[in-house]
């Protein structure tokens, strides 16, 4: 784990290279040709997944494209009707709600807590299917950086230290192996906050695996190993997060021309849309 | 003060203030006068104590069946203002009397024929639990908004229906309707009527008790509890039951008595706090401890025109708790 | 605050900064209990017999307004020791034992009536009232008053019921009864040529007498015929009422004013053809179905023959 300081860090100078090009072995989720119809609708089409230990995957792509609706069908509590298999290699074929919970974890993007309850006692709700354990609260308290704070009630803490909170819910709830599913976990929380959580959930991925949803694809850069490409329910691309987020297929992705910047030698690039300032010539057909 | 001495105080609270209340209600009563009948304090002589002790036993059973069912359907709704009756169970019952009462009338058979007040009353109830529990499932069933609507529908439909019932009953008979909505606590003993509604009671708190890790999960939401473990398809039938079986119960036992299922939940989680292990006996202490009160409040008004309705005073009982609690926690508590 | 101090916080009982919450409660309790158990005064000294007030035997409760008129009529109100809280007729100072349908148990222990008069709800008569009388000995008359019949049957109860009351020769409340029943058994045939009469008793809605009623015989034997087909106490439209076209309407009331607005209500309406003779009055004793409504029989049978003067002159009485 690493330890929280205050001086802001580079996230990407800590990597360790070798979870960023361990080969896919040792697979946790499994998800085949997943659909998703809404009545006539189809907001997600055909999309397979193999998320092995070790790895970070970023689902990127503009608002509807399909990011939510896939991560809600690989946590099973997708609404409408879900074709397609998803397999979470650590438990049975047909898995007890016990059993799933301890594989897979589900953080959605604005949690919500409609009782009186302190962040301690959200973080215990966690343990619902394995069992009470304070040491795991506390590790998972500690990870997201909370330990202090953990009396205060769920309802005094603000938008980003909720967050955290319901991080460190599904950190309780997990076994060492496994995935975490976060829904845009970075919306509306501030730098080092980002930072923070950054950092525990690489922490995670060493013997788990993470998938989350990230508006930010400079950020996604930044934390992520693998990624994704979503357009309008469709996969534009995924794989190696440094091959697939590049400038070319953003554009296409978000129908806005996205130019890399890059931030010091040898660092990677950051990705930004390109403003009129620039005048730069649109090199992507628009929306 | 910590979490667990807190909770300790709120229990003691809740049954102090519910024994206080019983020893008002059985202490207070008519005595003889010149001047007729008054109002005194006294200890109650043996033939009038069985009278007084069968009616706080109604109103602590009452009570305590609201509190748990309101608790219930607080919970399944994601409503803080869900009440027992939210699901049309008062209204349905209703109907179920007035159909009763108007076959009586039709046929100049005696009502018992039909199954009595009594029997129109639980049949209607459970016929509009049937009726919510179709519509909700009819579409999506994970939607506590949708339950609402249909409880909402099917209340207006049977209270309707009530009045049209009403209306095929000659002028001098009606009213014996408005009499059964305003509620009764029976002082005479009937023991089977008592003892089932003490069996689905205890059953129906056993059940909500051995839930309480998951109705604590169940505070997050939807997507975050189902995730956990929990299988919320489950925790919502059982919700549903437990909170329509026991509101069925105390309408068709006492009549429709309002504010203690809304109030009690509340009370309850302001005394001892909001983990559901200690929050469900509380929620059926609060309840009890609420109706005696205000049977005990009733039983010392005097209006000259014969006893008040318990369901009137548990208005003017269960309205200034309520806006104590409102006054002292942010509604999202 | 790591997590093992918090732990250790929620979990440690309460400094002892004096007796625990639970003990402080209990310790309340037990004052207010030995308080009560000491201080309060044990009801009824010398027992709840002696503290009732003095009535003569036999001791009736009613919880029926018009059963109660009754009993007033009958000047027998002395053995009244329950009422209910519509029995006007009656003191105040007669508790109040419940009403038509629903019964205050403590008051009719007080009470100790030997007989209980009621009058049946749809429901039929509460299975816990009648358990209650039962194990009290109280014994329950439940009697219907819709038609004249049943008054003839309340008279002879009335008559069973006090029976045992010592009277000089014939008390004027036997005789009475007499005279009741007699008249009840006397039907004078309705004349051919009747006419019509909608007889009015509330306006906004109009509400009429109807068929089967005590008050439709007494019009009957005052030599009317109803214009209303329906049975019991019916609701009409002004329509309706236009379409019967009776020759005569009567409106009674509780109060004058109560009278005069049925009047005018009727005055106003848009009668085809020669409109009816209109008279009004209060007679509240007509309005229920007791004892004192027979005796107002003869106030009915002037009233109607007003309205045939006031459609013969073409104006409405007052």
């Amino acid at each position: 784990m690493e330890p929280v300081t205050n001086a802001p860090t580079d996230p990407m100078a800590t990597v360790p290279p070798s979870v960023a090009d361990a080969p896919s072995t040792d697979p946790l989720l499994v998800a085949e040709r997943l659909c998703t119809r809404y009545g006539d609708t189809c907001a997600l089409e055909d999309a397979s997944l193999r998320v092995c230990r070790g790895e970070i995957w970023a689902l990127v792509g503009p608002n509807g494209c399909g990011k939510s609706t896939l991560l809600r069908a690989l946590a099973g509590v997708g609404a409408g009707t879900v074709t397609g298999s998803v397999r979470y290699t650590a438990v049975p074929r047909s898995p007890t709600h016990a059993n799933l919970a301890r594989a897979r974890a589900f953080v959605p993007q604005r949690p919500e807590v409609s009782s009186a309850f302190t962040a301690r006692d959200v973080v215990a709700l966690g343990r619902y299917a394995v069992g009470t354990d304070p040491a795991a609260i506390d590790r998972a308290l500690a990870d997201v950086g909370l330990a202090a704070r953990a009396h205060r009630a769920f309802h005094e803490l603000s938008g980003g230290e909720r967050q955290r909170v319901a991080l460190a819910r599904a950190f309780a709830q997990l076994d060492a192996g496994g995935v975490l599913l976060l829904d845009e976990p970075f919306g509306g929380v501030d730098p080092a906050e980002v930072a923070r959580i950054a950092v525990s959930l690489r922490a995670r991925a060493e013997r788990g695996a993470v998938v989350l949803s990230l508006h930010e694809p400079g950020l996604a850069r930044a934390i992520a190993t693998h990624a994704m490409v979503l357009r309008g329910g469709r996969v534009l691309a995924q794989g190696c997060a440094r091959d697939t987020l590049q400038a070319a297929t953003l554009s296409e992705a978000y129908g806005h021309p996205m130019r890399e910047i890059a931030v010091g030698a040898d660092a990677v690039a950051w990705i930004v849309p390109a403003l009129s300032i620039d005048r730069d010539p649109p090199s992507a057909p628009r929306r | 003060m910590n979490a667990a001495s807190h909770s300790r105080r709120g229990f003691a609270l809740l049954a102090a203030g519910l024994v206080l209340a019983a020893l008002l209600r059985v202490s207070v009563g008519p005595v003889a006068t010149e001047e007729g009948t008054a109002l005194s304090l006294a200890r109650p002589s043996a033939d009038v104590l069985s009278l007084r002790a069968t009616s706080v036993a109604s109103a602590a059973a009452v009570g305590a069946a609201l509190g748990l069912a309101g608790l219930a359907l607080q919970i399944l709704l994601r409503n803080p203002l869900a009440s027992p009756f939210v699901l049309g169970v008062s209204s349905g019952a209703g109907f179920g009397v007035s159909v009763v009462l108007a076959l009586a009338y039709a046929t100049a058979l005696p009502a018992a024929a039909f199954g009595g007040e009594l029997g129109g009353a639980v049949a209607g109830a459970l016929l509009t639990l049937a009726l919510v529990a179709w519509i909700g499932r009819a579409r999506d069933a994970a939607d506590p908004t949708t339950l609402v609507l249909a409880g909402v529908i099917v209340g207006a439909m049977f209270s309707a229906g009530s009045m049209l019932m009403e209306q095929l009953v000659p002028f001098g008979l009606r009213g014996d309707l408005l009499s059964w909505m305003a509620g009764r606590l029976p002082e005479i003993p009937t023991k089977g009527l008592f003892g089932a509604l003490l069996a689905l009671l205890a059953s129906g708190g056993a059940l909500l008790v051995a839930r309480a890790r998951a109705l604590d999960v169940a505070a997050l939401s939807d997507e975050e509890a189902a995730t956990s473990g929990v299988r919320l398809g489950r925790l919502r039938v059982e919700l549903f039951l437990v909170g329509g079986i026991l509101s069925a119960a105390a309408v068709a036992y006492a009549g429709p008595i309002g504010f203690v299922g809304l109030v009690g939940p509340h009370m309850a989680r302001r005394l001892v706090g909001p983990h559901h292990a200690r929050l469900v006996p509380a929620a059926a202490l609060a309840g009890a401890a609420l109706l005696v009160a205000a049977d005990a409040a009733r039983q010392c008004i005097d209006v000259g025109t014969g006893r008040l309705p318990v369901g009137v005073v548990t208005a003017l009982v269960g309205g200034p708790a309520f806006l104590w609690i409102l006054r002292r926690r942010p509604w999202s508590q | 605050m790591t997590g093992e101090e918090y732990r250790a916080e929620i979990e440690k009982p309460a400094r002892k900064k004096g007796v625990a919450p639970v003990q402080q409660m209990l310790g309340l309790l037990l004052s207010v209990l030995l308080i009560w158990a000491v201080f309060a005064p044990p009801a009824g000294q010398g027992g709840p017999a002696s503290a009732l007030p003095a009535a003569p035997e036999p001791r009736v409760a009613s919880t029926s307004p018009a059963i109660s008129d009754s009993l007033v009529e009958l000047g027998l109100a002395a053995h009244v020791v329950g009422r209910s809280g519509y029995c006007r007729s009656l003191p105040s100072t007669v508790p109040v034992v419940g009403d038509l349908r629903s019964f205050d148990a403590e008051r009719l222990v007080l009470a100790r009536p030997s007989v209980l008069f009621v009058q049946p709800p749809l429901a039929g008569v509460d299975p816990a009232l009648a358990e209650f009388c039962r194990a009290r000995g109280i014994e329950i008359v439940a009697q219907p008053l819709d038609r004249l019949a049943d008054l003839a049957r309340m008279a002879a109860v009335v008559e069973r019921v006090f029976a045992t009351v010592q009277g000089n020769g014939a008390s004027p409340w036997r005789a009475r009864l007499e005279e009741i029943k007699t008249s009840i058994a006397s039907a004078p045939a309705l004349p051919a040529q009747a006419d019509r009469v909608l007889v009015v008793v509330s306006a906004e809605p109009f509400l009429a007498v109807g068929r089967g009623n005590y008050l439709d015989e007494l019009l009957a034997r005052a030599g009317y015929a109803n214009a209303v087909d329906a049975a019991g106490w019916v609701e009409l439209s002004a329509e309706t009422m236009v379409a019967l076209a009776p020759a005569r309407a009567v409106a009674i009331s509780e109060t004058r004013a109560g009278a005069l607005e049925i009047a005018n209500a009727l005055e106003v309406l848009p009668w085809r053809g020669p409109a009816p003779g209109i008279a009004a009055e209060a007679i509240p004793a007509l309005l229920s179905p007791s004892f004192a409504a027979l005796s107002h029989e003869a106030d009915l049978a002037r009233l109607l023959s007003q309205a045939g003067e006031a459609r013969q002159s073409g104006a409405s009485a007052p």
